[in-house]
């Protein structure tokens, strides 16, 4: 099986010599195809940065990021992005917002209104279509942004801090949602986020970073059967992963 | 830059139920304030030298419609704020273009500009004078200067004030040149432009109407400036009247080329 993300030797250093600033030191991390993949880390620690390395929208200061075996120097239209932020195009309606990668992409109008329709379908915005960004809540609108990406249909799903946003009920249903929507798909994605047991809940790996200068301290396998059950999400082994998680983040913080 | 601020909310994000409530309030409004001076200059409360009643200028205005005097002066001022506009409206799109491409330019310049909006720069009209004469040239490329003005200062602010990701939203599409303009630069700066737009209309029609009262070169300044000086109250308001038409019609122009334009994104 051929690697689908390989970040091989990736270090980033903003600003200046003599003034530079390391985010990442050394990373390394190889990504199946078809594997769901967090990465999981304390704030600042350069979870965006790794992420937009990967998506082309940084280069690496050294190392190298590859797509199947090619290496990553620009956006590319196998993998779509929901960023962090607020990313939706405020003079848009959410279909329009939805339709906007397709159309960006020179898709028809008809199959791309069908898309977008299904997307926001997908995540639970029906009825909202003709509303605008400023007329819906920061997690609807954090919804309408992954619906923009998944209408892509990427193989390479980046995601970061998606549910960032929705409070914890929201949260592990979008992320059953995901998992289903990933499940038929067979897509790659990279999940951005801190939330340990949202990684859980989510990921095949978990990529664990480590504080500045950061790097890929740990890659912890969550060998839970799938789908996971609230059960599942409670039993022995989770709580181990849970443990050992939470042991690196505290070695790392220097706290016992 | 903080009245430019207050535009950047939202483009269509209101919705418009109250809108003929709002129109009515705002006719109920300027009825009555027409009526109450009315009733304050005919009871002698105002003086009619210093305030013409407006039922008379109405009159005088329907009058006017009949002269030459008015349409010639008219010609002039209309042709001189067109000229102006049009001017303005392209040095202020080039100027704004080069203040936001050349950064560290508009950074040493921008406060000088921003300082421009409120300072009177009208008053340097003798500095023209001299140089170009008391004519519609020099009425002109003054009305040009002030309206590029807020034109260029707003363009290069409107751009350079786009949210980065969006910004990033386009790279990760491989958006790029004519087509990262279209689907998100320009939508995104379109308010801001449009208030600079604004802005700039509402300095270049001043700066035309205003010179011409001082410098009594001819148009509707001038009319204006000769009524006031032979006690001609009602003829000065009817005149005031047309000029304020004349400016609401630039702006409703504009008004409906934003919606437009806004309507295509
Ligand atoms: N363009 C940049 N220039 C300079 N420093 C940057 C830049 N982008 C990020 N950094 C720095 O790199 C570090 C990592 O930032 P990054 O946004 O990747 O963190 P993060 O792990 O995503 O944090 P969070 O969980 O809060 O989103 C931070 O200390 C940040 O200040
Ligand atoms: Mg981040």
């Amino acid at each position: 099986m051929s690697v689908s993300v390989s970040i091989e030797n990736v270090s980033k250093t903003f600003g200046v010599p003599g003034t530079e600033f390391v985010a990442i030191k050394q990373a390394d991390a190889q990504i199946q195809p078809g594997e769901f993949v967090s990465i999981l880390g304390p704030s600042g620690c350069g979870k965006s940065t790794l992420l937009d390395m990967v998506a082309g929208l940084a280069t690496p200061s050294r190392g190298t990021v590859s797509i199947h075996g090619q290496p990553v120097t620009g956006p590319d239209e196998r993998m779509a992005m929901v960023f962090q932020q607020m990313s939706l195009l405020p003079w848009r309606t959410i279909q329009a917002n939805v339709e906007f990668g397709l159309e960006v992409r020179g898709v028809g109008e008809a199959q791309r209104r069908r898309t977008a329709r299904e997307m926001i379908d997908l995540v639970g915005l029906n009825g909202f279509e003709e509303k605008y960004p400023s007329q819906l809540s920061g997690g609807m609108n954090q919804r309408v942004a992954i619906a923009r990406a998944l209408a892509l249909d990427p193989e390479i799903l980046l995601m970061d801090e998606p549910f960032g946003a929705l409070d914890e009920q929201t949260r592990r249903i979008m992320g059953i949602e995901l998992l289903r929507i990933w499940d038929k798909s067979g897509k790659t994605i990279v999940f951005v986020t801190h939330s340990i047991s949202e990684a859980i809940q989510l990921s095949d790996r978990i990529l664990l970073m480590s504080s500045r200068p950061s790097t890929i301290r740990e890659i912890i396998d969550v060998p839970l059967a799938r789908p996971r059950s609230i059960e599942d999400l409670s039993s022995e082994t989770a709580r181990d992963i849970e443990l050992r998680v939470w042991k690196v983040l505290l070695e790392e913080t220097g706290a016992k | 830059m903080a009245t430019t601020g207050s535009l950047l909310a939202g483009h269509r994000a209101f919705p418009r139920n109250s809108k003929r409530s709002q129109k009515l309030g705002q006719l109920i409004f300027v009825v009555g304030f027409f009526l109450i001076l009315e009733l304050l200059v005919r009871s002698g409360i105002l003086n009619r030298l210093i305030i013409a009643e407006p039922s008379r200028v109405l009159l005088r205005l329907w009058q006017d419609l009949f002269t030459q005097e008015l349409w010639t002066a008219f010609l002039v001022t209309f042709w001189e704020v067109g000229v102006a506009l049009v001017m303005s409206l392209l040095v202020g799109l080039v100027g704004g273009g080069l203040l936001y491409h050349y950064s560290t330019v508009r950074k040493a310049l921008q406060p000088v500009l921003v300082g421009f909006y409120s300072a009177p720069a009208i008053l340097l009209y003798p500095v023209f004078m001299t140089l170009l004469g008391p004519n519609s040239l020099m009425i002109i490329t003054m009305a040009t200067i002030m309206g590029a003005v807020p034109i260029s200062v707003n363009l290069a602010i409107g751009f350079g004030g786009i949210d980065p990701i969006l910004l990033k939203l386009g790279r990760s599409l491989n958006l790029r040149g004519p087509r990262l303009m279209g689907k998100i630069l320009i939508p995104a700066a379109t308010p801001v432009l449009f208030a600079g737009f604004r802005m700039g209309l509402t300095f270049a029609l001043i700066a035309v109407i205003g010179l011409e009262f001082l410098t009594y070169s001819g148009g509707l300044g001038r009319l204006i400036s000769w009524r006031y000086s032979i006690f001609d109250s009602e003829g000065v308001y009817a005149a005031i009247a047309i000029v304020c038409c004349l400016a609401m019609a630039v702006n409703y122009a504009l008004g409906v080329m934003e919606r437009r334009i806004v309507n295509r994104f």
